[in-house]
């Protein structure tokens, strides 16, 4: 990976200072009232803002909120394709760029992207394409970046709603918007919508000799003509387990269609 | 060259062909192609394997070393992937033209083996909070056919069935301090247990059907495919949907499905092989590319 | 200099052979399918895997470098990173692959008959599997047996040979320990049967006196090595000859 020369980084072997604390404790995700540690029950997602026109130099741009955890998408296009290899005649081209700002996360994050940005980026290249119409921008291309202010869980789910209400903004055609929802899994009936950091799957946090139905879920949706753009799951799962998370998954991305059509439709108001 | 340029006909003749469960070369959709697999070719490694599948070509050579455990998890050792599309494959592939499809591979690969499941990593911690063994896996992709995930992950699985670690003895030394001391027979090693190690399996959708081990020209024609790690048991340790296109929710649990059954069947076969090639062991000679 | 003595009293060398004796070598040709020719090659521990696409049409981003009347040669090497006793890091675009790549590139644009292929852009690709010493010369030979395997015009083989200089006689086809022995260390590539240098590079410091010895011995070395390689091609030929016969 190529190495950052224009910034003075810190020292590579800098900890956390919390790791001194206590000793890390297995997570319990519902207390003795059946509430989660920020008082939803476990099928209750959290409380979503979203706004379009937040990026006033962007073509189309939105701002998605899930109570901490902050997104902001920006658009730009159709314009000129710049490398020559890309250059298509019947499609246009799709690029996208998902960073974390360095402040995002509890450890902080480098500057230069490594394989997992890449690799970010290219699960919410994959989940938005299916919703655009790029036949009808050929020979152009059309950039989508999306910022991560603060990484409180759900952060993937986030950046892809908010991509595909800023690409809405921007007057792209699009066949649908793209909603998405994840799912923390811990357990045989325990599926947990819209888990916050403490809540997602970390090997660290798994007891060894208990870690079957352990994992993460995560479903992006096309609500209208009903359509999987993209699937990520993590964690040992049994097959049963996890058609089960999908079908929740499912379910939480389409419930929030209706709150995405309402924020298009009073953006579009003003 | 080595890009696939397919014009519309010969995609749509491809498509039409799996639709009736007949594939260019005569497979059935659920067919894998002949796969060659071959460990310890490399010797300065501790462990490693070279795999061909049609025309996938993959070497995996694994190397460990010292190093501090993760502050998380301070009993438990490392395992870190890293892939290397070599420009051999493809021409693209020069300079860093590889580096979005190899960070795709080894964040796969990272993401089906994080679990306590797959490697016992515990087994791997020397002293705790102050060294470990760091596992690392070095992907060498030589030529790309098709279906490069599963390819990479059974090349994997073989070379970590091959990895020695060094037996080391943890002694006292002076000041409290505990000093590490090597083997000096280097045939003294304890084998990483991998029966756990999940396996990728690659389900491309074309049209109404899904396939299986898909070639460059199958891979060009499907615009989704649902890359599923398999477990020998038939459980599921990560998935991702590749590809541009979108899939059906109700196929979504055929395609786990068929993945499900294709795993386990590619378990059996692999741990067959490489309980007959550890039998053989020193008698045989490895060809490698000669 | 040198602590260890690279030849013993007896005059057998750290791995056992005489100091005028090569590695054993084994190749390959047509390893791979999708690459328009292919060979592997193996000098004692030193495997190495060469891969030719081309002549094609220049890519995008080499554009400038296209003549009117001659081809040009773009080559790259890397290393795999499990190639060496201690693993490496980057694979390629550091400072010895750039060098090699350059110097390989140089070699091939002296011995392939580029006229024949105007506008056009040949790429030489090189992986090194395991890496025991003499890693330049043990490219060149693979990437000639690529070159072959693609049916590219060239005006010879292009053999390599590296030798280094101790107590005053002269060691062939040297490995990674008496490489890094400190030893004075000349490489150079030779067209066999034109009898002439195309590439030689000297590391280190010898008397004037010396560098005829070195040149001898690489020369020695690399007919030696010509032999092998040409005795190889020819019954591969044969061979592929006779499924045209005894159809």
């Amino acid at each position: 990976m190529p190495t950052d020369a224009r910034r003075l980084a810190a020292p590579d072997s800098s900890q956390d200072p919390k790791l001194f604390g206590d000793i890390v404790k297995p997570q319990t995700l519902l207390d003795e009232n059946e509430m989660r540690a920020d008082g939803r029950y476990m099928t209750q997602p959290r409380n979503i803002f979203l706004q379009c026109g937040v990026v006033s130099q962007a073509k189309g741009s939105a701002y998605c909120e899930l109570s901490k955890t902050k997104v902001i998408c920006s658009v730009y296009g159709p314009k000129d394709i710049e490398m020559r290899e890309e250059f298509q005649i019947n499609k246009g081209k799709l690029k996208c760029e998902l960073k974390y700002a360095p402040f995002s996360s509890s450890k902080h994050r480098e500057h230069i992207p490594d394989a997992e940005d890449v690799e970010n980026s290219d699960i919410l290249l994959q989940a938005i394409s299916p919703a655009v119409c790029l036949q009808r921008y050929p020979k152009s291309q059309i950039e989508v970046h999306v910022l991560v202010l603060e990484d409180d869980g759900s952060v993937m789910p986030a950046a892809i709603t908010s991509a595909s209400l800023a690409l809405v903004d921007a007057g792209i055609e699009m066949y649908d918007v793209v909603t998405a929802s994840s799912v923390r899994v811990a357990g045989q009936e325990a599926c947990f919508i819209d888990p916050i950091s403490s809540e997602q799957f970390s090997r660290a946090s798994l007891h060894k000799s208990n870690d079957i139905n352990q994992g993460m879920v995560m479903v992006a949706l096309l609500p209208s003509i009903n359509q999987v753009s993209s699937i990520l799951s993590v964690g040992h799962l049994e097959s049963s387990v996890l058609q089960e998370a999908i079908t929740t998954c499912t379910f939480s991305a389409q419930n929030l269609h209706s709150v995405v059509r309402k924020s298009i439709i009073s953006s579009f108001k003003k | 060259m080595a890009k696939v340029i397919l014009g519309d006909s010969e995609k749509w003749f491809i498509i039409h062909g799996i639709q009736d469960d007949l594939r260019n070369d005569g497979r059935s959709c659920d067919d894998y192609r002949h796969i060659e697999v071959e460990t310890g070719v490399i010797s300065n490694t501790h462990g490693s394997s070279r795999l061909r599948l049609g025309n996938t070509e993959v070497m995996v050579g694994v190397k460990v070393e010292l190093g501090t455990p993760d502050p998380h998890s301070p009993n438990d050792g490392l395992i870190h992937f890293h892939v290397d599309c070599s420009p051999n494959a493809d021409p693209s592939f020069q300079g860093r033209g590889g580096e979005e499809l190899s960070s795709n591979i080894s964040c796969i690969l990272t993401r089906i083996f994080n679990n306590k499941t797959a490697i016992d990593l515990s087994t791997l911690g020397i002293i705790p909070h102050k060294q470990c063994w760091v596992v690392h896996v070095d992907v060498l992709i030589l030529e790309c056919g098709g279906n490069l995930f599963d390819a990479v992950s059974v090349a994997v699985k073989a070379s970590l069935h091959n990895t020695g670690i060094p037996n080391i003895q943890v002694t006292d030394g002076d000041e409290g301090t505990q000093e590490i001391s090597l083997p000096d027979d280097p045939n003294d090693v304890k084998f990483i247990n991998t029966n756990n190690c999940p396996l990728l399996v690659t389900i491309s959708k074309a049209g109404s059907r899904h396939i299986v081990d898909a070639t460059a020209d199958e891979e060009s024609c499907c615009n989704a495919s649902l890359v599923v790690g398999v477990t020998r048991r038939g459980r599921t340790m990560g998935m991702r949907k590749m590809g541009e296109g979108s899939l059906d929710p109700e196929s979504i649990p055929e395609m786990i499905e068929t993945g499900k059954n294709i795993g386990r069947q590619l378990h059996i076969a692999l741990d067959k092989l490489l309980k007959v090639e550890q039998g053989m062991a020193n008698d045989i000679e490895k060809v490698g590319y000669l | 200099m040198a602590g260890m003595e690279l030849v013993s009293d007896q005059g057998y060398r750290i791995d056992g052979r005489k100091p005028s004796e090569l590695r054993r070598i084994r190749c390959n040709m047509g390893v791979f399918t999708q690459a328009d020719g292919s060979a592997y090659i193996e000098q004692g521990n030193t495997k190495v895997l060469a891969a030719i696409y081309g002549p094609h049409e220049a890519s995008n981003n080499m554009r400038n470098r296209v003549c009117l009347d001659r081809g040009f040669v773009n080559c790259e090497f890397s290393q795999a990173t499990f190639s060496s006793a201690e693993r490496k890091k980057r694979s390629r675009g550091d400072r010895k692959g750039r060098d090699i790549s350059a110097h390989i590139k140089q070699t091939f644009e002296a011995a392939i008959r580029t006229s024949l292929y105007p506008r056009s852009q040949i790429d030489i690709y090189l992986q090194v599997l395991h890496s025991d010493g003499s890693l330049y010369c043990a490219c060149v030979n693979a990437a000639t047996l690529a070159l072959i395997d693609a049916g590219i015009a060239m005006k010879d083989y292009v053999c390599a040979c590296s030798a280094s200089l101790t107590k005053g006689s002269s060691l062939i086809d040297i490995n990674h320990v008496e490489e890094l022995a400190g030893c004075a260390e000349f490489s150079a590539s030779i067209l066999p049967k034109l009898d002439q240098i195309i590439y030689s590079e000297l590391n280190g410091r010898i008397h004037q006196d010396e560098l005829g010895l070195l040149v001898d011995a690489v020369s020695t070395g690399c007919r030696d090595i010509f032999a092998v390689i040409d005795q190889f091609v020819r019954s591969r030929l044969a061979e592929t000859a006779s499924y045209f016969t005894h159809s």
